[in-house]
């Protein structure tokens, strides 16, 4: 019971990151294949997830559509990891007025929400999975800054980097080979929840009309173009927003299941 | 003295984001003219648009002018919504959608709030469940989806509420109000799951006070002790939640107002920034900002009246 969010967890994003893999190399139909006089048909042994108000292939799409969502959640997460973790390293490391300047400017980026962010990208650089993969990394950065920030002012005292000083090592080697993987536990769970939270956004963005641009799927873009038809055809607003809601609830139970197998006493449900 | 710090401070963040939202877009890369035009527009077409937003004339003296306009409510004119209408009150057309979508949402979530979360700080048991799964189910459904389910669900299928647009409060006050449920609800799901979760770790360690062992141990019924003892303590650091959730709720209206065809702020902030009407994203980020900046100061003020050690101090 103890590891059910870890199993049930990956389990869940494994079947996720497996499909849209699968989609790279097969997809029942081309997804953006149109078919007019096969438009909404329901789940069939031809549409195994039934078509859209394109004739196109639900199946399909949902495979190919998952690739912006995972795109933002892997480029989101690892740059706002590298330059957050690095901006906070530093801050937490010689702490006085560096500590100072990053923490007041990540503070200031944290009060804003990803969306907001992402509506001042495509104010610039117009909409496109660009602005979004942007808003989603910038996002990132104030996270990881913070939590690396606040790691690195308690381990710095401890007393194996005391010992590390005295010996002489140049201040990088003490930060990235001493104090660096004694946080990495933190900052892994934290990238798992900052994925989870970068495919929502994306979805949400797409489905805003921000992102992915027609005739191109992605999960948060079929929502909005099946909204209209959702009581007509159910199947075409069920389908793409399970996607969604399944990788991030994996991705949310993967953060837990690590947070609990690495650090119970930082669990929220004892 | 200290709402007078407070107010002082409001003022000051309040001119920071007037500077923020005019330099972010006129100090960025590119034209805005030629951003608004396309890159292959008409020389002469870009020139006019230039001399209509100000451009050639230097910088501070656009930023000026614009300051003044805002202190005049004077937003500037919509450079796509029939070209030249006041981007003031195509905000005022916005408003009285989103602010009580906003109060409603806020309402739900800290009533559901602070009735789950006092049960989950009572019952251990119940309480962990609780916040498990509302928390792993709110973080994990997409705001846009549930609206487009429940739109199905209860407004077309049950027929209870209407399924999308909102009347005028004028015209049908009540059915305004109606309109305004479903998407109040789908707002107010991720917010609930955290406000839980704060009145839970509150009310938890307000519990282990010596204040409340006097009061028990005078033989107070728990009840007393919970609801008028512990609670308002409580609720101190509930109150904090409340105002940096806002900002999540006022970028969230965006959202749920598109699902649901909302003619609110987020739809008009939305509309702007893919119409690139520059004035009118100005215009309505920095009404956006301001509303989050007031009700913070709004919540600050009820600090002291919450929690009298805020006032002794400083």
């Amino acid at each position: 019971m103890q590891k059910y969010n870890l199993w049930s967890g990956s389990i869940l994003v494994g079947i996720m990151v497996l499909i849209t893999v699968v989609g790279f190399v097969y997809t029942p139909e081309l997804p953006n294949k149109m078919d007019i006089g096969n438009q909404l048909q329901p789940p069939s042994p031809e549409h195994l997830l039934g078509t859209d108000n394109y004739g196109r292939d639900i199946l399909s799409r949902i495979m190919v559509g998952g690739r912006p969502a995972l795109e933002a959640g892997i480029v989101g997460v690892v740059i706002g990891l590298s330059l957050g973790t690095w901006l906070g390293a530093v801050a937490g490391y010689y702490r006085g007025w560096v500590e100072e300047v990053v923490m007041r400017l990540a503070d200031g980026l944290y009060a804003l929400p990803s969306i907001l962010l992402a509506l001042v990208a495509v104010t610039l650089l117009g909409p496109g999975q660009l602005s979004i993969l942007a808003a989603v990394a910038i996002a990132n950065v104030p996270i990881f800054a913070r939590l690396t920030r606040s790691a690195f002012i308690s381990i710095r005292e401890a007393e194996f980097v005391a010992a590390a000083k005295a010996m002489g090592l140049r201040d990088s080697r003490i930060i990235l080979r001493h104090i660096l993987p004694n946080c990495s536990s933190l900052l892994l769970v934290q990238a798992s929840v900052s994925f989870a939270n970068a495919v929502l956004a994306e979805a949400s963005l797409s489905y805003l009309g921000l992102g992915t641009q027609p005739p191109d799927a992605s999960w948060g873009r079929m929502l909005k173009e099946a909204q209209a038809f959702a009581g007509q055809a159910p199947w075409t607003v069920i389908f793409p927003g399970l996607a969604i809601a399944l990788t991030v609830l994996g991705l949310n139970r993967l953060g837990d299941g690590l947070r609990d197998l690495w650090d119970p006493k930082l669990s929220p449900h004892e | 003295m200290y709402w007078l710090r407070k107010f002082f401070a409001m003022l000051l963040t309040l001119g920071l984001v007037t500077m923020a939202t005019f330099f972010t877009f006129y100090l960025l890369p590119g034209d805005p003219a030629a951003l608004i035009l396309g890159t292959e527009a008409d020389p002469e077409a870009l020139e006019l648009l230039r001399s209509q937003l100000g451009l050639d004339r230097p910088l501070l003296a656009q930023y000026s002018s614009w300051l003044q306009g805002v202190l005049r409510g004077d937003l500037g004119s919509s450079i796509t919504f029939s070209r030249g209408y006041p981007v003031s009150s195509l905000i005022l057309d916005a408003l009285p959608v989103t602010i009580p979508l906003a109060l409603l949402s806020i309402g739900i979530s800290l009533a559901l709030g602070v009735v789950l979360g006092t049960v989950a700080a009572v019952n251990r048991g119940a309480g962990s469940f609780i916040i498990q799964y509302l928390s792993q189910l709110s973080l994990s459904l997409p705001a846009f989806w549930l609206g487009i389910l429940l739109i199905q669900w209860l407004a077309v299928g049950l027929g209870w509420f209407p399924p999308s647009g909102i009347p005028r409060w004028s015209a049908d006050p009540a059915g305004a109000m109606l309109s305004l449920v479903l998407p109040a609800i789908t707002l107010s799901l991720p917010r609930t799951a955290v406000l839980t979760r704060t009145v839970r770790s509150a009310l938890q360690e307000t519990l282990r006070e010596d204040y409340i062992r006097t009061a028990r141990s005078k033989g107070l019924p728990e009840k007393t002790v919970i609801f008028s003892h512990a609670l308002r303590n409580a609720l101190v650091s509930v109150s904090t939640v409340t105002g940096i959730q806002l900002i999540q709720l006022i970028a969230g209206t965006i959202v749920v107002e598109q699902v649901f065809s909302l003619p609110g702020l987020g739809r008009l902030m939305l509309a702007a920034v893919l119409l690139r009407d520059l004035p009118l994203v100005q215009g309505t980020v920095f009404v956006g900002a301001a509303l989050i900046i007031v009700v913070n100061f709004l919540l600050d003020s009820l600090y002291p009246w919450l929690d009298p050690r805020v006032r002794v101090e400083r």
